[in-house]
């Protein structure tokens, strides 16, 4: 019997492995045809592994012995940034190549505590730089509803699999928009957690202030199930929150959704996703919710504050990157030579440029004036939503200023690229969770592409997200 | 850059708007080279142009945080630090993980990582 992948959800599949309408072998051969039908186009994947049947009939006598969770048997895609054991993991980078993982990242550990299937690494922009997908060393990926644009980015391999059920599910990272962006240009759902909720160890940092693990579905609930998996405190992940449950509680059929009218007049918007954005909240309304016009009057600095943030981090981080230990080396005449031409050779276009500009923002007399500078206007930019959650549970906004862009569009104009993160990023500076969903489409030509709404809550506060997510989409 | 690290230029003016910066140009080519020397990156002439004339306006845009904090004054204290401790209990064996890290290294000898000799 086939399986329908396209309307399958984590709880319609764990049910069918359960009753035995199909066993987890059957599922993970499903998908593995289905990579094998569209794979060729999406390039979602930069390896797929070769022992998903054995892991497949693992989950199968997890399920016999009658302790499966939710999750077991479950196929999911992994970015490439997260380490698992004794599987190659490059980061869509030429500097580790044939890099293979000594340990689980913690996220690992847990997924296989429950019987999941890993079907493979996905791409993604290298160290996860970009918005697009086409900063990888090894070819972009293309957007499954249409082949001539990007996916976006930087986990756009997740996206894409997910969206060409190529996946059920996924696990991406974000630091300044990487999942909720690929999410809102794919049209499925993608959550980036509060900083803190989902431990961080094994999994390489780009900028270590923003970055988190999160999650992709085709629904919220998918993208909670998975979510509620990964998350919790970790001893090995200093920046992990300690484990305390929401106390406050809330009518999730009336819900306060703040709007930032004067930030969305910052112009550069597209048309149609004003007209979507506008839609969306009058359905909100219709559903019972109440919309508030709210202030953030700071949130336009953000994408300054965020380009000065991550290319210092990222100079720090990517620092590690010398080809002496692991990854590629490429011999000089001596050992210094030998760390500028194997990082000449190993990093790409973008990585170098974020490094240049971050160690320009750390030297000595510009800390001051960049760094410094960037860290106070972020303050501000916190307060801004500590204000604004006194009245509101939600802030919604587009995810995206525009739909899915062609392949090549913007690669030659970085700061045009980093402007399309204008929506994404103040979440990340502040810390505060964000989701997008899927609410519409706008036609160009023949295709429908993805438009996206992205819903914000305060600390911790996944549990609206999800809630909210869940009543606009139609789900239970 | 001056011998301090200090790039020069980054005090001239600059004008702003959110689609399009105007500004005068920041850097020249020897402090691409000044910096890519400090971040060990080796690049071709053609890569110094591309990146000058990238970074250029990115610093451009960034550098109107300067006018922000202006505004909203110097005394606002970033972020909250705090440390956090943990036991380094349970260590690993010796050895444990040996065979893997060696095989991931660029070159090595006896379970040596192997290196250009410094002195």
């Amino acid at each position: 019997m086939p399986i329908d992948l396209k309307n399958l959800t984590i709880r319609k599949a764990h049910e069918a492995l359960v009753k035995g309408d199909y066993s987890a072998v059957d599922l993970a051969k499903e998908y593995l045809e289905q990579i094998k039908k569209t794979e060729k186009d999406i390039h979602a994947y930069l390896e797929v592994f070769d022992d998903v049947i054995d892991q497949a009939k693992v989950a199968d006598q997890i399920l016999k012995s009658g302790k499966a969770t939710l999750l077991t048997g479950i196929p999911i895609a992994v970015k490439d940034n997260i380490l698992i054991k004794g599987r190659v993991a490059t980061s869509a980078s030429k500097i580790l190549e044939n890099y293979k993982a000594t340990y689980d990242a913690t996220v690992i550990e847990k997924l296989k505590n429950e019987g999941v299937v890993f079907l493979g690494r996905t791409n993604m922009d290298e160290f996860a730089m970009g918005g697009s997908t086409e900063n990888s060393a090894y070819g972009p990926t293309k957007n499954p509803f249409d082949l001539e644009r990007v996916p976006g980015g930087s986990s756009g391999g997740s996206a894409a699999a997910v969206a060409s059920n190529e996946a059920l599910v996924a696990l991406g990272s974000d630091t300044g928009g990487s999942i909720r962006q690929p999410a809102s240009f794919c049209g499925i759902v993608g959550l980036k957690p509060t900083y803190g909720a989902v431990s961080r160890y094994g999994v390489m940092a780009m900028g270590s202030s923003l970055d988190q693990i999160g999650t992709f579905g085709k629904t919220a609930d998918d993208a909670e199930i998975l979510f509620n998996a990964i998350r919790g405190n970790d001893k090995m992940d200093s920046t992990t929150l300690p484990d305390k449950k929401s106390e406050e509680n809330f009518s999730v059929k009336k819900l306060k959704i703040g709007v930032p009218r004067d930030f969305l007049n910052i112009g550069g918007i597209d048309a149609d996703v004003v007209k979507n954005f506008n839609e969306s909240l009058e359905k909100l309304k219709k559903l019972g919710h109440e919309i508030i016009d709210i202030k953030l009057p700071n949130l336009k600095y953000s994408l300054a504050v965020y380009y000065v943030i991550v290319p210092a981090e990222v100079s720090s981080n990517m620092a590690r990157f010398d080809g002496m230990r692991y990854g590629k080396r490429v011999s000089g005449a001596n050992g210094i030579e030998d760390y500028f031409l194997s990082r000449q050779a190993g990093l790409g276009r973008e990585v170098k440029r974020r490094i240049i500009l971050g160690t320009y923002v750390l030297s000595s007399g510009y800390y001051d004036a960049y760094y410094n500078k960037a860290n106070i206007v972020r303050e501000i930019i916190k307060e801004d939503y500590k204000v604004a959650f006194k009245d509101v549970d939600i802030i919604a906004t587009p995810t995206a200023p525009n739909v899915a862009f062609k392949i090549g569009e913007k690669v030659d104009d970085p700061l045009q690229m980093y402007l399309e993160d204008i929506f994404t990023v103040p979440i990340n500076l502040a810390g505060v969770p964000g989701i997008s969903v899927p609410s519409g489409v706008k036609k160009i030509g023949e295709k429908d592409l993805p438009i996206g709404i992205q819903f914000v809550a305060d600390h911790g506060r996944e549990d609206k997200l999800f809630a909210i997510s869940k009543d606009f989409l139609g789900e239970k | 850059m001056d011998e301090n690290g200090a790039v020069r230029g980054a005090n001239r003016p600059v004008f702003f708007c959110f689609r399009k910066c105007y500004i005068i140009s920041m850097l020249e080519i020897k402090d691409i080279e000044k910096l890519a020397k400090l971040a060990r990156i080796e690049l071709t002439n053609e890569e110094k142009e591309k990146l000058l004339k990238e970074v250029d306006p990115i610093l451009g845009y960034v550098a109107q945080l300067k006018e922000v904090v202006s505004v909203v004054g110097e005394e606002k204290v970033a972020g909250e630090l705090r440390n956090i401790m943990r036991e380094d209990e349970n260590p690993t064996k010796t050895g444990k993980n040996t065979k893997d890290i060696v095989a991931d290294m660029p070159d090595s000898q006896n379970d040596y990582l192997k290196v250009k000799k410094i002195l």
